[in-house]
């Protein structure tokens, strides 16, 4: 296979692989917990990141980590506290953090040539240093949910009763919504800002067609998303389409068969197989 | 000893009081109900035992520490729990969650242990390895109760625990309380007046305010207040069967 001896190739499939840990360990809590939109607010906010990193002419996904984690806090503590709700402390968090973004990249005059690609993902131009820092954030999120797992586990199930028998739920709760934040930056690379939301959920979501356990679950997911970004890489390279674009519709495609597959199942009575 | 002191406590929502003047006392080995309409207060009345709602004013101990230390002492089974079916999780790990103890600590052999027991209890111990959301309404409580035993805790705090679930389910569910009454104190939270003359010791009638707070026996006469409508009950002898008055009915 001569196209493994390119290095961007071989950067790809790297960055295939840590964005998949990251949407598989982070999108089973995003999935269970129900706080989809939340991490989709996250990722457009993060946006306002990556305009300032131009403007102030840093990498730009370095300066997203800051950006999606105070984005992550802000729906956090606003939902919570300023009597506003949470759809709509997502819109506020959604819509500042792109106009922010729009803003700085005006403001920094220059020509922003890859603008396009933290939008919609470009996983064939990750560069050498952004997978260094990908690799730094999985370990982050993976520490940050082996550490705390059995409480994320119980607050997603049943917050009244995690909170009287003494979890910690607000600031767990906010915890969470920090690794989103941490995977947002992870993903973007891959799959653009508008286009996360998509790795956060599809791997999960098919993950639990087929287990009723939360650590398998996170592993089916990981799998999963390891499948869908390659075949996205390969079939993006051949085609030469859109990479980002190509893994959410290789992932949508898995999901549909999975979805078939499993009431297939269930209707022919082989439900053990898929765990009801 | 006292294990929960409720201390004449008034909560308001948006200004319009929840509860008011609310004192309540639980003793070791009580199997009290808190009975009263929809929207009388109960479940704020747990919630304020359970440290979830702070009163505006009065005073709340349990077991003579503040709740949100005492707390962990209390097995809670909330009313009708919201949870996902598709929720990827056994039985057993949610009963797990009922031997929670601190951040970073792990679950042990006695734990394990401990939540097979609370399942033999409840006669869900077959069931342990089924997803919860597969589960019947009633088999659903039992695995609730379960949790809230896993605990091995000093008083069981139980908001509409039959709420959902069939004629039949609930006798066993009231049966299988009367059994655990000799291990742990009972707090019951119902609009359910049947159960009042069968199964419970003592009764507080709650609407907003407390207007009685003793022996089932006395209960009784005391509901015409708190529903503000007639209640005619059948002899204590008996049991399952409370009547309203209509009009028209003449005498029964």
């Amino acid at each position: 296979m001569e196209i493994f001896e390119y290095e961007f190739m071989r950067n790809a499939l790297a960055a295939a692989a840590l964005v998949s840990i990251a949407c598989g360990v982070v999108g089973t809590f995003v999935v269970i917990r129900k706080i989809v939109f939340i991490s989709g607010g996250i990722a457009h906010a993060a946006f306002g990141g990556i305009g300032l990193g131009y403007l102030v002419g840093i990498s730009p996904i370095v300066a997203a980590i800051p950006f999606s984690v105070m984005s992550a806090l802000g729906i956090g503590i606003l939902s919570k506290k300023a009597d506003m709700g949470e759809d709509a402390a997502i819109g506020v968090l959604w819509t500042l953090g792109m106009a922010s973004g729009v803003v700085f990249i005006h403001m920094s005059q220059g020509y922003a040539p890859d603008l396009f690609s933290y939008l919609f993902g470009s996983i064939l131009t990750v560069p050498r240093q952004d997978l260094a820092m990908m690799g730094i954030l999985d370990v982050l999120i993976v520490v940050g949910v082996l550490l705390f797992y059995k409480e994320l586990v119980g607050l997603s199930f049943d917050e009244e009763f995690s909170t009287v028998v003494g979890v910690p739920a607000q600031q767990l709760n906010l915890l969470l919504l920090c690794l989103v934040g941490l995977s947002v930056v992870t993903l973007i690379r891959v799959v653009g800002v508008i286009l996360v939301i998509a790795l956060l959920t599809m791997p999960a979501a098919i993950g639990r067609y087929f287990t009723y356990d939360v650590k398998r679950m996170m592993i089916l997911s990981v799998g999963i998303g390891v499948i869908g970004t390659v075949a996205g890489l390969f079939i993006s390279y051949a085609a030469d389409l859109p990479s980002g674009a190509t893994i959410v519709l290789i992932l949508g495609g898995m999901l549909l068969c999975s979805t078939i597959l499993k009431n297939v199942w269930r209707g022919r009575g082989y439900s053990h197989l898929c765990s009801l | 000893m006292a294990l929960v002191e409720v201390r004449n406590v008034w909560v308001y929502c948006d200004h319009s009081p929840q509860l008011e003047d609310v004192s309540l006392l639980v003793n070791d080995h009580d199997f009290l109900s808190i009975i009263g309409p929809n929207g009388a207060g109960k479940t704020t009345l747990l919630k304020v035992i359970l440290g979830l709602i702070q009163p505006a004013r009065g005073s709340v101990t349990v077991l003579d520490s503040a709740p949100e230390i005492g707390r962990k002492q209390i097995g809670y089974m909330p009313q009708d729990i919201q949870f996902d079916s598709a929720f990827p999780i056994s039985v057993f790990d949610v009963v797990l969650m009922g031997r929670y103890k601190h951040l970073l600590s792990s679950y042990s052999e006695k734990d394990k242990k401990a939540v097979m027991e609370a399942l033999k209890t409840v006669e869900m111990a077959k069931l342990k390895d089924r997803r919860i959301g597969t589960l019947s309404g009633g088999e659903q409580q039992r695995v609730f109760l379960a949790r809230a035993l896993a605990r091995q805790p000093r008083l069981l705090l139980l908001d509409e625990p039959t709420a959902s679930i069939d004629p039949d389910a609930r006798k066993s569910f009231y049966e299988l309380l009367t059994s655990l009454k000799e291990r742990m104190a009972i707090l019951l939270v119902t609009h359910d007046i049947s159960v009042v003359s069968v199964y419970v010791d003592s009764v507080a009638c709650l609407n907003r305010r407390l207007y009685y707070h003793g022996p089932a026996e006395g209960a009784l006469k005391q509901l015409e207040q708190v529903y503000q409508c007639p209640v005619e009950v059948l002899a204590h002898g008996i049991p399952h069967r409370v009547l309203r008055r209509h009009n028209n009915d003449g005498d029964l």
